[in-house]
């Protein structure tokens, strides 16, 4: 429903919930001018506030509203990228207090009109998010994929982490904050996003007297398909590490909205996202290579990553099984029996999605932001009627761009 | 089937201990999709030392735990995963150093996914081939979790602070334990600590607990499983001193990471220990986090960024409090770990932020009901303990400054160990 032009709200009704979510997310183009500034921003925001000025003084208003939590964080939704303030609290009829609902909006108020942007809350977090960036780099496994995304997916959204980048932060100052700041509350598409034991028309009324948002005009593009040129490319690193993490990237050809889109999703199933797959078999079961592989969608970007860590004389090994894996699937290579397994795991994990606040709420706005009510039982037939030739079809149109190899040194 | 319901929680659930000693648990969500089913032993890492009634003592290897877990997973041949798979069903286990758990959960039809993890778990099927090949993947897991520096600081932390006590050893293990372990060894191991009489089955689920009933106990009817005695669990003598005061290790990370950790002795009452922890983890919450007036401060002058954290646990024989960050200035975070144990052995909390945290932590048990993985791991604990469930949950509401300043001796004769990882590029 529109609360006003950009502003819509989605409210999910549900006594099963010890909790009530609500979730308000700021849609504004992924660009690399401004990824960093938005991650910094949503710290900023849920760190200090100018009614509740001191770490203190929000940890006790929290604690307060009977540990209602707060938090924020920049995803990115292909060429979008959201800045998301997520509150819960605990569902006011556990309680004693008769205005919880109403003080936790309040605060909420508080923290999205009032923030305090000063230069104490902008230098701290600043540092904070530096570290934050840094520990990222030095796991080696989060370090390869963002790296490989980084130079697979160059020049385009994919090659950008919507957490933002470490060589953009130290130019960062605190008027290009107060700048986005501005834009989160007048440009950004806003949608809020309410789940629990509410009454639907009473929290309409709410949200328009607490969060009086400005209308604002709003046509975000989310979705693409990413291509590059050229030959795949092949890197490798190395660091003082004993077991290597390797990540390799294809591009899909299939965007979201695409009709083969559900079929590109069991065959990734098939590849490598249950134990069932092709690559958790061959390569952990069959070779004893890794104790963890997996295969991963990204499906606003069309692109499709796999992660796995081995021990460095297994490293060709292992890409090599992973690539004749990756064939099997386009020459129709594997049994009924492994793409029907591949359903029956994705259905009951849609249907799981109505078990859990968080599955849902992703599940409403994705919907949203596509322009499409495709309910849970649509998305299940849509699976239901996938056949051999769709899967080979859909991985057919796939090609592999970039492998990724983070190994141990030469001479250690 | 007995009925028990809280009120406050709006929760309710069944139980009845079977025939053959199998304590089955049956937790009512109505109107889910999902159903979570849940096996457990109270047989864990730190169990190396066990005796039946009028035998032995046996002495497992350490990690042997573990590696039993990982060997459960087979089936008249068949790989169990692929099995749960084939019903559209997830199925995992963990091993702690307290118990091993396994658990499989599906949002489609449950009676085979059910009579499957059943099955599976009471029945041992290993040979001389199968165990060598997993060693190689039990191996390839471990040294996965030693390049990740913060499990990797834990684990120097435990083996600072114990001499004998098994948790010096990591849950999983050594290279060379993992690969002198035997088949003999694991099924010696089986035997003692898989009994129904030891077990606990709970299943987490919206579908009637009448049915599940009917499933479970025809299963068990199937099956016939030798009197088993008792197993004592034997301890090792452990010395209030830490084995290593202070040590450093270096990782090709950016910034140093330390762990100031504090040796206390166990608790042997289950109520008692709950009720300590609760004190002691409100002490470190007033004095250790942004609850604490001075912890901006800390934070401006670097000492600290928001990689910092404490953390109390108290078990039958063994308590601990760590306190860890990330810092470049490492003796100014142990002068406020000093510190901060000073303010807490004085029981310095004041009345309103008592108050506050019981809030806090009383809404967060409440929340904890929305997840079936809590609600399960969390009871068969409270079971394994001996504690009533909903009396857990409850027992912080009623904790009065009184409560705190008994607490706080449990720490008047603590010992420290410190653990500091450094980046590599600074050793060189």
């Amino acid at each position: 429903m529109k609360l006003e032009n950009g502003v819509y709200i989605h409210i999910q009704k549900s006594d099963k919930f010890k909790d009530v979510g609500i979730s308000l997310r700021f849609m504004a183009p992924l660009s690399k001018e401004t990824a960093t500034k938005r991650s910094l921003l949503a710290m900023m925001m849920c760190d200090r506030c100018k009614a509740y000025p001191t770490k203190k003084a929000m940890s006790d208003k929290q604690d307060y509203l009977y540990g209602t939590t707060l938090q924020a964080q920049t995803v990115g939704y292909g060429r979008a990228q959201v800045l998301e303030i997520r509150i819960k609290m605990v569902d006011p009829r556990y309680t004693k207090c008769t205005t919880l609902r109403n003080d936790v909006l309040d605060y909420l108020y508080e923290v999205i009109f009032q923030p305090l942007l000063n230069e104490e809350v902008f230098q701290e977090s600043k540092s904070i998010l530096k570290n934050k960036m840094q520990r990222m780099l030095d796991d080696p496994s989060q370090y390869v994929i963002t790296k490989g995304l980084h130079m697979g997916g160059q020049n385009t959204p994919l090659a950008l982490s919507s957490l933002g980048e470490l060589t953009d932060l130290d130019q960062i100052t605190l008027s290009d904050i107060h700048e986005i700041y501005e834009q989160l509350m007048k440009e950004n598409r806003i949608d809020i996003l309410i789940c629990g034991h509410v009454d639907e028309h009473q929290m309409i009324d709410l949200m328009k007297q607490k969060l009086p948002f400005s209308p604002r005009q709003v046509d975000y593009p989310t979705h693409y398909t990413f291509a590059s040129d050229g030959e795949p490319k092949k890197i490798q690193e190395t660091r003082d590490i004993k077991q290597c993490s390797i990540f390799m990237l294809w591009q899909t050809n299939t965007d979201i909205c695409d009709s083969d889109y559900y079929a590109l999703r069991v065959a990734n199933a098939m590849f490598g996202q249950y134990p069932t797959s092709l690559l958790f078999q061959e390569v952990r079961e069959k070779h004893s290579l890794c104790y963890s592989i997996f295969a991963n969608l990204i499906s606003f970007d069309g692109a499709m990553g796999v992660t796995t860590g081995v021990e460095k004389q297994h490293i060709e090994q292992a890409m090599d099984l992973v690539m004749t894996q990756f064939e099997r699937i386009c020459m129709g290579d594997f049994d009924n029996h492994l793409l029907e397994v591949s359903k029956t795991m994705m259905i009951n994990s849609l249907k799981a999605t109505k078990d859990a606040m968080n599955p849902l709420i992703a599940q409403i706005y994705q919907n949203a932001i596509l322009h499409r009510p495709m309910t849970i039982d649509e998305r299940i037939n849509a699976i239901q009627v996938i056949t051999k030739e769709d899967i080979q079809h859909v991985f057919h149109k796939c090609q592999y761009r970039l492998g990724f190899v983070l190994s141990g040194e030469e001479n250690k | 089937m007995r009925k028990i319901t809280s009120e406050r929680y709006q929760e309710t659930y069944y139980e009845e201990t079977l025939d053959n000693g199998l304590r089955v648990i049956l937790w009512e969500k109505k109107d889910y999709e999902k159903s979570l089913f849940m096996m457990a032993t109270p047989f864990g890492a730190m169990h190396l030392k066990q005796r039946k009634k009028g035998e032995d003592t046996i002495h497992h290897p350490c990690g042997i735990a573990h590696f039993l877990e990982h060997k459960m997973f087979a089936l008249k041949g068949n790989d169990v995963m692929n099995l749960f798979s084939d019903m559209g069903a997830n199925v995992n286990a963990f091993t702690s150093y307290q118990e091993t758990v396994y658990y499989a959960s599906t949002s489609g039809e449950v009676e085979d996914v059910l009579n499957l993890l059943l099955d599976f778990v009471q029945e041992l099927e290993i040979d001389e081939a199968t165990v060598e090949k997993e060693k190689g993947i039990i191996v390839s897991e471990l040294h996965m979790y030693k390049e990740m520096s913060d499990q990797r600081l834990l684990m120097e932390t435990y083996t600072s602070l114990y001499h004998n006590h098994p948790m010096k050893y990591d849950i999983g293990g050594d290279d060379e334990s993992v690969l002198k372990t035997t088949v003999e060894q694991l099924y010696a191991c089986y035997h003692m600590n898989y009994h129904p009489s030891n077990m606990i089955l709970i299943c987490v689920s919206g579908k009637d607990p009448e049915k599940l009933m009917e499933i479970i106990k025809a299963n068990q009817h199937k099956k016939q499983f030798p009197k088993q005695e008792a197993v004592e669990q034997i301890k090792e003598l452990e010395p209030k001193e830490v084995a290593r005061e202070s040590f450093s290790f270096t990782m090709d990370v950016t910034a140093p990471k330390i762990c100031v950790a504090y040796k206390l002795s166990g608790i042997q009452d289950p109520y008692e220990r709950l009720c300590k922890e609760w004190c002691i983890r409100f002490l470190l919450d007033a004095n250790f986090t942004t609850l604490y007036p001075n912890y901006q401060t800390w934070m401006d002058d670097g000492i600290i960024n928001d990689y910092c954290g404490c953390d109390i646990d108290f078990g039958e024989d063994y308590g601990t409090i760590l306190f860890f960050a990330e810092s470049e200035n490492v003796d100014g975070f142990i002068a406020l770990c000093e510190d901060c144990m000073k303010r807490i052995q004085n029981a310095e909390i004041e009345d309103a932020v008592l108050e506050q945290l019981k809030r806090r932590y009383y809404a967060q048990s409440v929340r904890s009901l929305n997840s079936f993985d809590d609600i399960a791991i969390s009871f068969v604990r409270s079971l394994f303990h001996h504690t009533d469930y909903f009396t857990t949950l409850d027992l912080l509401i009623d904790i009065t400054m009184k409560d705190i300043e008994q607490a706080t001796g449990e720490i008047s004769n603590q010992h420290r160990a410190i653990v500091t990882l450094l980046p590599k590029s600074q050793d060189m």
